[in-house]
C-alpha cells in the first residue's frame, strides 16, 4: 500500500531520468568529452519536455511526500530549460574543464536536486535535495584547468555554503522542537494554533541567514563576489541562473510556511534585507572595473529585486518568477559573453571592452541588450519584473511606496554602470587588438543570442509569461488552511 | 540601417526617404483631421497585456496634432541638416530615426504604459548621439543626461502606478488608458501625492531651474543635429506631459501647486537670461535662453487662463522651430569657423553673410520681434500673466528684455568687428544647411503672420484645460 504504484513512476521520470544520465555520464571513459556534453544536453531537453508535459497534473503522490502541482511544474521547467541554455553554450567550453564527465554528471546531479525542491512537502526533502545540489556544485568552480582562481573560488563556495547548512539546520531543528512536525503543511498549522513565540522568530531568522547565503542576500553576500569572478564563466552563468534561482524557491516556501502567523514580522525582515542588498550590491559594483565582478555585484543587487517582489506578495510574487526568468537569462548570456571577450581580448576588465563596438559588432550589440535589460529599460523583459513588483507595492500602500521608490532608485543606480559598460564598448577606441578566433566560441554566440532573443520577444509580448507565472503563484500555497 | 554599414553613402538617402515619408504621412493625417470634433482622431487600439490593462492605444487630439507635426518635420530637416556625416553614418542615421520613432510614440500614446515605453526608449539613442559624435566633455554628459532624466521618468513611473490603481478602484476595472484615467477625476488628498511627484518628473525634462542642469552639458556636447532635435522637441516632451498627465488629470491639485509652479517658472525665465547674459560659448547661450523660453511656457500653463495657456501651447511649436534654427545657425559657425566661443569670433558678417543672415533672423525670432511667432506667443503668455497674476508680469517681461540683450550683444561680437587670424578661409553656408533653415524661417514667418492657421488646430486642448478649472471655481 505504501509501495510505489507504475502512475507515480510515470509522474516520477523527470527526476528517475536525470538520475540515470548522471550515472550513464559517470560511467563513460575518461576522454569522452563531447559523449558527456551530448548526454547531458539531451538528457535535460528530454527532462524539460517530459516537464512540460505535467503542467495542470496537481497531484500529491508518495503518500503525501511529493506535490507536482502547477508551481512546482513551473520551478521545474524554469531551471531546466535555464540550465539546458547554459550547457548548450558550453559546448565550445568542454574542451577546456579538466574531467568533463564528472563536471556534466554534477550537473545532472545538481538538476536532480533542483527538481525535487520545488515539489518537497516536507523540510527534510527539501533541505536533502537543497544540499544535494549544493555540495554537487561545490567543486565546478574548479573545472577549467586554466582558470587560476578556480580553486578558491570553489573553496570560499564550499566554506560558506557548508556554515550555511549548518544555520539552516539549527533553525530547522529549533523549528521541528517547536512544531513537533516536518511537514510544510503540517508545520504552518501548528504555528497557526500557536502564534508568534521567540523561538519561532529566532528560527525564522535562523533559516533566512542560512539561505541569505545561498541566495547571496547582504550581509551574507561575501562570498559571491569571489566566487563568480574566479570561476570560469559558463560555470558562473549556471551557478548565479540556476542554483541561485534554486535558493530563492526554498526561500519562497519557507517564506510561505511562516506566513501565516508572522507575515507582518517576515516581510518586515525580509524587507529590510532586500533595500540592504540592492543598495550595497550596487553601490559595490559601481565600483569595480573588473566588468565581471562588476556583474557578480550586480547579482547580488539583482537578488534583493527579486526578494522585493516575495515581500510585496500577491502580484509582486509573480513580479519576482518574471524577474527570476529574466535575471537567469541575463546572467547566463552575460557570462559567456564575458567568456567570449575573455578569449578574444584576454582580460574581462573595462578596458578590454573599449572599442568592442567596432571589433565584434554583433557580439556588441547583444551584450547592449543585456545590460539595458539587466537596467531595466523597456521593452526587454528585465523591465517587465521590476514594474509588476513596483506597481503592485504601489498598490499595497503605506511603506511599500518607500519600498517601490527605493527599488526604483536602485534600478536608476544601476543603470549607471550599466551605461559605462556600454560607452566603453562604443565610445572608446580599442586599446587591445582581437586574438585570433580560434574557431571556438560559436555555441557561446548561439546561447547569447538566443537568451537576447528571449529577452527581447517575452519583452514586447508578455502577456503568456505573465499567465504562465500567475498560474503558478497562484499554487504556492494552495494546501494552506488560511 | 545597420545593414548599411558596407556601403555609408546610402545611409543618408534611406534617411531622408524615410523620414520624408513621414513627414508627408502627417500631412496626409493633418488634411484629413477633422476640426469640429473634440476627440482623439486617428484612434488606433489593439490589445497587448490585456491582463494588466494595457493596450497599444494612439490618437492625436489638438495637443499632440501639432507636436507631431513639429517633430516630423524635425526629423526630415535634421536628416538633411547632417548630410555631411561620414563617421559611422549607417548608425547615425539609424539612431535619429529611432529618436524620431520615440517622440512620436510619447506624443501619439494614448496608453499610460506605451507613453512610458516610448518616454524610455527616446533616452537611449540621444545617449549614443552625444556620447559618440560630440564634444570634448561628450561622455560626462551622455552619462548625465542618461541618469538625470532616467531618475525623472522613475519617478513618474511610480506616479502612473499610483494612478492606474487609484482609477482602478473607480471604474471597476484596471486599465492604462489615458483618456479613461482622465475621466475618473480623483480625489484632492490623492492629487496632492501624485501631482508634485508628476511634477518633478517633468520639470526636470522641460528643463526647469533648478533641476535643468543637465542641459546646458547635453547641448553643448552633443552633435548640432541632436541639439536640434533635443531642443525641438524632447523639451516638448516634458511640457506635453505636464499637460496632459498633470495637469489634465489632476487640476485641482495643480492650482494648490500654482504658487510654486509660478515660481520656478520665473526663477527658470530669469536664471535663464541671466546666465545666458555671461557665456562665452554660444551654444550654451543659446541652451540658457531655452530654459528661459520654456519657462514661458511653465508659467503659461500655470495660468490657467485662456489667452496665457494660448500663448504656451503656441509658444511649444514656435520655440520648437526658433531654437531649431538657432541651433543650426549655431552649428553653422562651428563648422565652418571651427569654435562657438564667443571670444574668438568676429566679423563674421564679411566671410559668411548668408549664414549671419539666417542666424540674425533666429536671434530676432527668439527676442520676440513681432512678425515672428515668438512674439505671439510671448505676448499672449504675458496678457494671460497679467490677468492671472498682476505685477508679476514684470518679471516675465524681464527675461523677454533681457533676451534682446544678450542676443543682440552675441551677434555683434560674433558678426561685426575685426576678423580673428585664423578665420580668415571660412566658407559660407552650404546647401544642406541653409535649406532647412530657410525653411523654418519661412514657417516662424508664416505662422507668425497668420497664427490662425495653426491655432484652430490646438484651441480645442486649451479650452479643454481652461474649462476644468472654471468648473472648479
Amino acid at each position: 500500500m505504501n509501495s510505489l504504484t507504475l502512475e507515480q513512476l510515470i509522474l516520477l521520470l523527470p527526476e528517475l531520468l536525470l538520475l540515470l544520465m548522471a550515472i550513464f555520464v559517470m560511467l563513460l571513459p575518461r576522454r569522452a568529452h563531447k559523449m558527456a556534453w551530448l548526454l547531458a544536453s539531451s538528457g535535460l531537453a528530454v527532462d524539460l519536455a517530459m516537464c512540460l508535459s505535467l503542467w495542470n497534473t496537481n497531484v500529491v503522490i508518495m503518500d503525501g511526500a511529493y506535490s507536482i502541482d502547477n508551481f512546482a511544474v513551473f520551478i521545474k521547467v524554469l531551471l531546466l530549460g535555464l540550465a539546458l541554455l547554459n550547457v548548450i553554450g558550453s559546448h565550445d567550453f568542454t574542451d577546456k574543464v579538466y574531467r568533463a564527465k564528472e563536471y556534466y554528471a554534477l550537473l545532472l546531479t545538481a538538476m536532480l536536486g533542483l527538481l525535487i525542491i520545488p515539489s518537497a512537502t516536507d523540510f527534510i526533502t527539501m533541505l536533502v535535495a537543497f544540499e544535494l545540489v549544493s555540495i554537487a556544485t561545490y567543486v565546478l568552480p574548479m573545472a577549467e584547468l586554466d582558470n587560476p582562481h578556480g580553486g578558491e573560488a570553489a573553496l570560499k563556495y564550499f566554506l560558506s555554503g557548508a556554515f550555511a547548512s549548518a544555520l539552516i539546520l539549527y533553525g530547522l531543528s529549533l523549528l521541528y522542537g517547536f512544531t513537533g512536525t516536518l511537514n510544510l503543511v503540517a508545520c504552518s498549522e501548528v504555528m497557526f494554533m500557536l502564534g508568534v513565540h521567540p523561538v519561532l522568530v529566532l528560527a525564522l531568522v535562523l533559516l533566512l541567514a542560512g539561505f541569505g547565503y545561498k541566495m547571496a542576500l547582504v550581509p551574507f553576500h561575501w562570498w559571491a563576489a569571489d566566487t563568480y569572478t574566479g570561476s570560469s564563466s559558463p560555470t558562473t552563468g549556471f551557478l548565479s541562473g540556476v542554483t541561485q534561482k534554486g535558493a530563492f524557491v526554498v526561500a519562497l516556501k519557507i517564506i510561505v510556511v511562516y506566513a501565516a502567523v508572522l507575515s507582518p514580522l517576515a516581510s518586515l525582515l525580509l524587507g529590510l534585507l532586500c533595500v540592504v542588498t540592492m543598495t550595497v550590491g550596487n553601490v559595490l559594483a559601481l565600483k569595480q572595473q573588473d566588468v565581471k565582478r562588476m556583474i557578480a555585484y550586480s547579482s547580488v543587487a539583482h537578488a534583493g529585486n527579486i526578494g522585493v517582489g516575495f515581500v510585496v506578495g500577491g502580484s509582486g510574487v509573480v513580479g519576482s518568477f518574471v524577474h527570476i526568468l529574466a535575471h537567469a537569462l541575463m546572467a547566463i548570456a552575460c557570462f559567456f559573453v564575458l567568456q567570449l571577450v575573455l578569449e578574444r581580448k584576454g582580460g574581462t576588465s573595462l578596458r578590454h571592452f573599449r572599442g568592442l563596438g567596432k571589433q565584434m559588432p554583433a557580439l556588441a550589440a547583444a551584450m547592449m541588450l543585456l545590460l539595458l535589460s539587466f537596467g531595466g529599460v523597456p521593452p526587454l523583459l528585465g523591465f517587465w519584473g521590476k514594474m509588476l513588483m513596483v506597481v503592485s507595492a504601489v498598490g499595497l500602500g503605506g511603506w511599500y511606496t518607500v519600498l517601490a521608490l527605493i527599488l526604483v532608485l536602485n534600478s536608476a543606480l544601476s543603470l549607471v554602470y550599466y551605461a559605462a559598460v556600454i560607452r566603453e564598448m562604443y565610445m572608446r577606441p580599442a586599446e587591445q587588438e582581437l586574438l585570433p578566433a580560434t574557431g571556438s566560441g560559436k555555441s557561446y554566440l548561439l546561447a547569447i543570442w538566443l537568451a537576447v532573443a528571449l529577452l527581447l520577444g517575452l519583452g514586447l509580448l508578455p502577456n503568456l509569461l505573465t499567465e504562465i507565472c500567475t498560474g503558478a503563484a497562484s499554487f504556492v500555497s494552495p494546501w494552506m488552511p488560511w | 540601417m545597420l545593414f548599411l554599414a558596407k556601403q555609408p553613402q546610402l545611409a543618408k538617402y534611406v534617411a531622408l526617404l524615410c523620414s520624408g515619408a513621414v513627414l508627408l504621412g502627417s500631412l496626409v493625417m493633418l488634411a484629413g483631421y477633422d476640426l469640429s470634433t473634440t476627440d482623439y482622431q486617428f484612434w488606433q487600439d489593439t490589445e497587448w497585456f490585456p491582463a494588466f490593462g494595457v493596450s497599444f492605444t494612439v490618437g492625436l487630439d489638438s495637443l499632440s496634432l501639432p507636436l507631431f507635426m513639429l517633430t516630423t518635420l524635425l526629423c526630415f530637416l535634421v536628416v538633411l541638416y547632417s548630410w555631411d556625416v561620414t563617421e559611422r553614418a549607417p548608425f547615425y542615421y539609424g539612431l535619429l530615426l529611432l529618436l524620431e520613432t520615440g517622440v512620436l510614440g510619447v506624443f501619439s500614446a494614448l496608453d499610460f504604459f506605451l507613453f512610458y515605453i516610448f518616454w524610455e526608449i527616446v533616452l537611449i539613442p540621444m545617449f549614443f548621439l552625444i556620447g559618440i559624435w560630440g564634444g570634448e566633455r561628450r561622455s560626462y554628459a551622455s552619462m548625465k543626461f542618461l541618469i538625470y532624466t532616467h531618475v525623472a521618468s522613475l519617478i513618474m513611473l511610480l506616479a502612473i502606478g499610483a494612478m492606474y490603481f487609484k482609477a482602478a478602484d473607480v471604474l471597476g476595472y484596471y486599465t492604462f488608458s489615458i483618456p479613461e484615467i482622465t475621466s475618473v477625476g480623483f480625489d484632492l488628498s490623492f492629487q496632492l501625492l501624485v501631482f508634485p511627484a508628476l511634477l518633478f518628473a517633468f520639470c526636470v525634462k522641460l528643463p526647469v531651474v533648478p533641476v535643468h542642469t543637465w542641459l546646458p552639458d547635453a547641448h553643448v556636447e552633443a552633435p548640432t543635429a541632436a541639439s536640434v532635435l533635443l531642443a525641438g522637441v524632447l523639451l516638448k516632451m516634458g511640457s506635453y506631459g505636464l499637460i496632459r498627465v498633470a495637469y489634465l488629470i489632476n487640476p485641482q491639485a495643480a492650482q494648490q501647486y500654482t504658487w510654486l509652479v509660478v515660481v520656478l517658472a520665473l526663477l527658470s525665465i530669469v536664471y535663464g537670461s541671466f546666465a545666458a547674459f555671461t557665456q562665452d560659448d554660444l551654444k550654451k547661450l543659446i541652451a540658457y535662453s531655452s530654459i528661459s523660453h520654456m519657462g514661458f511656457v511653465l508659467i503659461g500653463i500655470a495660468s490657467f487662463e485662456e489667452h496665457a495657456v494660448m500663448g504656451a501651447v503656441f509658444q511649444m511649436v514656435a520655440h520648437g522651430l526658433i531654437s531649431a534654427m538657432l541651433f543650426m545657425g549655431c552649428g553653422v559657425i562651428q563648422h565652418h569657423a571651427g569654435t562657438r566661443l564667443i571670444s574668438r569670433l568676429g566679423g563674421l558678417y564679411g566671410k559668411m553673410p548668408a549664414a549671419m543672415t539666417m542666424l540674425v533672423l533666429a536671434f530676432f525670432a527668439s527676442m520676440g520681434i513681432p512678425g515672428f511667432m515668438g512674439f505671439l506667443a510671448e505676448f499672449s503668455v504675458m496678457l494671460g500673466v497679467y490677468h492671472a497674476f498682476g505685477w508679476l508680469v514684470l518679471l516675465v517681461a524681464l527675461g523677454a528684455v533681457l533676451a534682446v540683450g544678450y542676443y543682440l550683444w552675441a551677434f555683434q561680437r560674433v558678426a561685426f568687428g575685426s576678423l580673428p587670424n585664423g578665420l580668415t578661409d571660412c566658407k559660407d553656408i552650404y546647401w544642406y544647411e541653409l535649406a532647412p533653415m530657410l525653411v523654418l524661417l519661412i514657417l516662424t514667418i508664416y505662422f507668425g503672420l497668420q497664427p490662425n492657421m495653426l491655432l484652430a488646430y490646438m484651441s480645442d486642448s486649451v479650452y479643454k484645460l481652461v474649462s476644468l478649472v472654471s468648473t472648479i471655481m
